[in-house]
């Protein structure tokens, strides 16, 4: 038995509003540079549809996540480390740039500055990498925005695997839930597992995955590798860059950009203590539905005083294990069980967890019992399971009943003022844990949601990456791209320099020229 | 120009006597109907004195109307004597000579600020006791206890400025601000036994102005789209050869704020389609050989739009929709029909007054500004939908000599 911690996510897909609040602060935070123009750490897809990068789910395709081979052990299912070695110049898995979008800019110039002309003018749209004048964009990170185009495109969905879906596309049928989206941190990695370069690694304090910009060579296995399509090559800098969960903010004790600026606080963020000894084992079972129970097995009750003992051994910070005992993450996803993994097929063991939306319910005049039949929701129960547990039906089943329940528990409360505690006793629930589950789950005051504690010096000298949390650090360059503290200057790439930076006033800005600083 | 005198005309007002002027009947004076009486059976001929030379000495003080006749409004007023006192001390008064000698200053933006806040009830305890009180005049109940706990309470600017404050309890809206209940309207009326502002003191759901029944609105009711004529006369004589198909157009606000603003910035556009879109069903997509993203445009008598469709299967047959105002500066290439850049989502509908609109003196249905009176109603209007064959972007000089203007030539 080894005692790790980690900090993990849960989204509340039930409140998601797709405002995009979060793919904007995280962009504007992490991603507004050249050579990532088109790369979105988060990005929320309206769902069903085929997401971003196109059709990333489709592991035919795409070739990520983990497979079983025959003496049921695990590999990469872009290959082992030979068969990477051997695609290192040509890897037929990758995704090129249209399958992301080619990033856009306007002439918000012109604007201003066209000549008299016979009709007003207008600032043309052209790309952000070659500068070209393009007639309309072909596609964006949020193409399908609230089911935007046609059913027969948007239905490639990987999520309407065994089901019936043409009924779906009828206007009386339709269906919508949105899915921000952001990279894993997975318990088993496949990135991690992919790089040749040995440059990503997952840190033993928090979980956070990261690529080490002076080690990455920019050879993007981790691209193929990840099911998620959560990394993304930097053109420019010629390295791979990923979502950093914002470590430097995790580090003081504060939630992620996407977390904190989250308008309909859907966000949660807590410790799960874990036995790394059983991570192999998880992740290698042979049933693919088994996963999610397979996952939860190797979570840890904060409250077991054996654990306890054992983590302080294992070097797990007495903060940390406080932290656990009061995480919503370990709440939603082990106790109350309304929390799942996204596509545990991918055998990654992803920590950035999912509660299923509920949506409205068909036919609610024929309504009897308690609570309606989830069979009547609009999203599909099946959709929701190949989405979140592989396919198997009942633990949705189960999480959204409970949801049902505590909506029509708290409605009998307040506006009727009866405990109905029929409804409770159908989904086994007590009324203690349905107070902590409204008060958590509805009312999700911000102490609620973020039970983060702070990073220990004690880890500086402990860990291979040490020096990047201690007090040395201070007053040193903050995010850098393997260059130093040298800010945007690029060294030689393969790649010929940009010519047209993605500048929100649409002005080149010509880089083959020196700079010279205005006085 | 010197001080003039203008006569205007005021429309007969909401929460004044005059909003029953016209209770039992319409009547048309210069049809001889009736005597031509003003704020009776025509507006109010008001004397508005228009002293020019003083403008901007009357602009930077707050006049002496204030402690003449109070300050007030819905029908309710109140004296603000206190009030007009304490900002000549807070704003410091006029001290140069003329009309605004001794008034408090509204000199800077935050004098204006401070004014309105001492003024409001809502950001003034003691005026919001006044206000209640004046209420209480016209109910003959005491209101002034939704108040009183705040009575000492006063917002400033800089209060304003750190950070947000809940308001105070004021007559002019039907909800509270309290502890026990959140801002909810018509929550007064019903606790406070506050009569609705209505021809009856209460919430009206039937209408029995004469006009209301005449064009058969005495309830609400379904009305079936009229012909506003615009579709037919360009039909044939604008149509090419290519399908094209009449559809219902409607245009809603969209998700993030109801005008450019926000949805124009680099990012919204890329988190969108990156320009001008029209949302159309899979089922009319067919009928005129459209796909996803085609360019397409739409057009009746009213003008022309030039936009890409966006198809969905969330849009009914029949229906096209495009959200408010995506302004045509951004990648909107030129329409065909028009040979001009095309149009926003109001260049193919007109505004058209309702006459139900215009009628006043009748309680409820009496003129208030910003409240009742005659709004544009252009929402209801069909467009000719067809694929665009030909994307021109025209980007020629008005001289028709100089080369196109691109982002590397300076202006």
């Amino acid at each position: 038995m080894k005692i790790r911690a980690q900090i993990g996510m849960v989204l509340n897909l039930d409140k998601c509003i797709g405002c995009h609040t979060c793919s904007v602060t995280c962009k504007n935070v992490w991603t507004s540079r050249s050579g990532v123009e088109y790369a979105w750490f988060n990005n929320v897809e309206s769902k069903p549809g085929v997401g971003y990068p196109n059709n990333w789910e489709n592991q035919d395709k795409w070739k990520g996540g983990w497979e079983r081979t025959k003496n049921d052990e695990l590999k990469p299912k872009i290959g082992g480390k030979l068969k990477v070695l051997s695609k290192l110049f040509a890897n037929p898995d990758l995704p090129e740039i249209d399958d992301y979008y080619e990033p856009f800019t306007y002439e918000y110039d012109r604007l201003q500055k066209a000549p008299e002309v016979k009709t007003p003018p207008t600032a043309r749209a052209h790309s952000a990498i070659t500068g070209e004048k393009m007639e309309k964009p072909k596609t964006g990170p949020n193409w399908e925005e609230i089911l935007g185009g046609e059913f027969d495109k948007r239905s490639k969905d990987y999520n309407f695997k065994e089901i019936e879906k043409d009924i779906y596309g009828q206007f009386e049928h339709t269906f919508m839930m949105y899915l921000p989206r952001l990279c894993e941190h997975c318990l088993n990695p496949t990135c991690v597992a992919s790089c040749p370069s040995g440059a990503i690694y997952k840190r033993e304090e928090d979980g956070i995955v990261l690529i080490d910009q002076d080690k990455c060579r920019g050879w993007r296995m981790c691209v193929s590798g990840c099911p998620y399509k959560k990394i993304y090559f930097n053109w420019e800098s010629g390295k791979s860059e990923k979502c950093t969960f914002c470590y430097p903010r995790i580090e003081a004790g504060d939630p992620t950009v996407c977390s904190e600026t989250c308008v309909g606080r859907i966000r949660y963020l807590g410790v799960l203590l874990y036995d790394a000894d059983k991570i192999a084992d998880a992740a290698s079972v042979e049933d693919e539905e088994d996963l999610y129970q397979s996952q939860l097995n190797i979570f840890l009750d904060p409250n077991d005083l054996a654990m306890i003992k054992q983590a302080k051994k294992d070097g797990v910070p007495d903060s940390w294990l406080e932290a656990a005992k009061r995480s919503p993450v370990y709440k939603m996803a082990m106790d109350w069980k309304v929390a799942f993994p996204l596509h545990p097929e991918y055998r990654t063991l992803p920590m950035v967890w999912y509660i299923p939306p509920l949506s409205p319910i068909q036919g609610a005049a024929e309504q009897t019992g308690v609570i309606p039949d989830v069979n009547d929701l609009r999203i599909p129960v099946k959709y929701l399971a190949n989405m979140l547990t592989a396919g198997q039906e009942q633990p949705v089943v189960h999480a959204l009943e409970r949801m049902l329940a505590m909506r029509s528990f708290m409605r009998s409360k307040t506006v009727e003022g009866i405990a109905d505690m029929d409804i409770l006793n159908n989904v086994g629930l007590d009324e203690a844990t349905l107070d902590d589950m409204y008060q958590i789950m509805a009312i999700a005051n911000y102490e609620d949601r973020y039970v983060i504690p702070t990073n220990h010096r004690e880890y500086a000298g402990k860990t291979p990456f040490d020096n990047e949390i201690a007090f040395e650090n201070r007053s040193a360059c903050g995010f850098s791209f393997g260059n130093g503290c040298s800010g945007g200057d690029s060294k030689p790439s393969l790649f010929e320099p940009v010519k047209f930076a993605n500048t929100m006033n649409g002005k080149p800005v010509d880089r083959t020229k020196k700079q010279t600083p205005k006085g | 120009m010197g001080t003039e005198t203008d006569i205007v005309a005021l429309p007969i007002l909401h929460d004044t006597p005059a909003e029953l002027a016209q209770g039992i009947d319409v009547k048309e004076w210069k049809k001889g109907e009736c005597e031509p009486i003003p704020g009776k059976t025509l507006p109010n001929l008001v004397e508005v004195v228009r002293d020019y030379p003083n403008t901007y000495k009357k602009f930077t003080s707050l006049g002496p109307l204030m402690t003449k006749v109070g300050n007030g409004g819905k029908g309710i007023a109140w004296n603000t004597d206190d009030e007009v006192a304490f900002l000549g001390e807070l704003n410091h008064t006029v001290k140069e000579e003329g009309v605004s000698k001794d008034l408090p200053n509204i000199e800077t933006d935050i004098d204006a600020a401070e004014v309105i806040l001492s003024l409001a009830p809502e950001t003034n305890g003691q005026v919001a006791v006044k206000a209640w009180d004046a209420l209480g005049k016209i109910t003959g109940r005491d209101h002034t206890h939704l108040a009183k706990p705040k009575e000492e309470e006063k917002l400033r600017f800089r209060d304003l400025q750190a950070q947000p404050r809940k308001i105070i309890s004021s007559p002019t809206w039907s909800g509270l601000e309290d502890e026990h209940v959140s801002y909810n309207a018509g929550y007064t009326n019903v606790h406070e036994l506050i009569p609705w502002r209505t021809l009856t003191g209460r919430q009206q759901y039937y209408q029995d102005h004469s006009w209301m029944r005449d064009f058969g609105e005495n309830l609400c009711v379904y009305k079936p789209p009229i012909n506003t004529k615009t579709v037919a006369p360009v039909i044939d004589k604008l149509g090419n050869n290519s399908k094209h198909i009449t559809l219902n157009w409607i245009t809603p606000h969209q998700k993030w704020g109801i005008h450019s603003t926000y949805s124009e910035n680099l990012l919204m556009l890329t988190l969108s389609r990156g320009g001008p879109i029209v949302w159309i069903s899979e089922i009319d997509e067919k009928k005129i050989d459209v796909e996803d993203n085609d360019w397409i445009e739409l057009f009746n008598v009213n003008g022309a739009i030039a936009a890409r469709a966006v198809v969905s299967q969330r849009v009914p047959e029949g229906m096209s929709m495009m959200y408010h105002a995506q302004e045509k500066i951004i990648n909107t290439p030129g329409a065909e029909t028009t040979g001009k850049r095309g149009g926003i989502h109001n260049s193919v509908t007109r505004a058209v007054v309702k006459p139900t609109h215009m009628i006043g003196g009748y309680a409820q249905l009496a003129y208030g500004f910003n409240y009742y009176g005659t709004v544009g109603s252009n929402r209801d209007e069909f467009v000719v939908v067809r694929k665009m064959t030909n994307v021109n972007w025209l980007e020629e000089p008005a001289d028709g000599k100089s080369g196109n203007l691109n982002h590397e030539e300076k202006a």
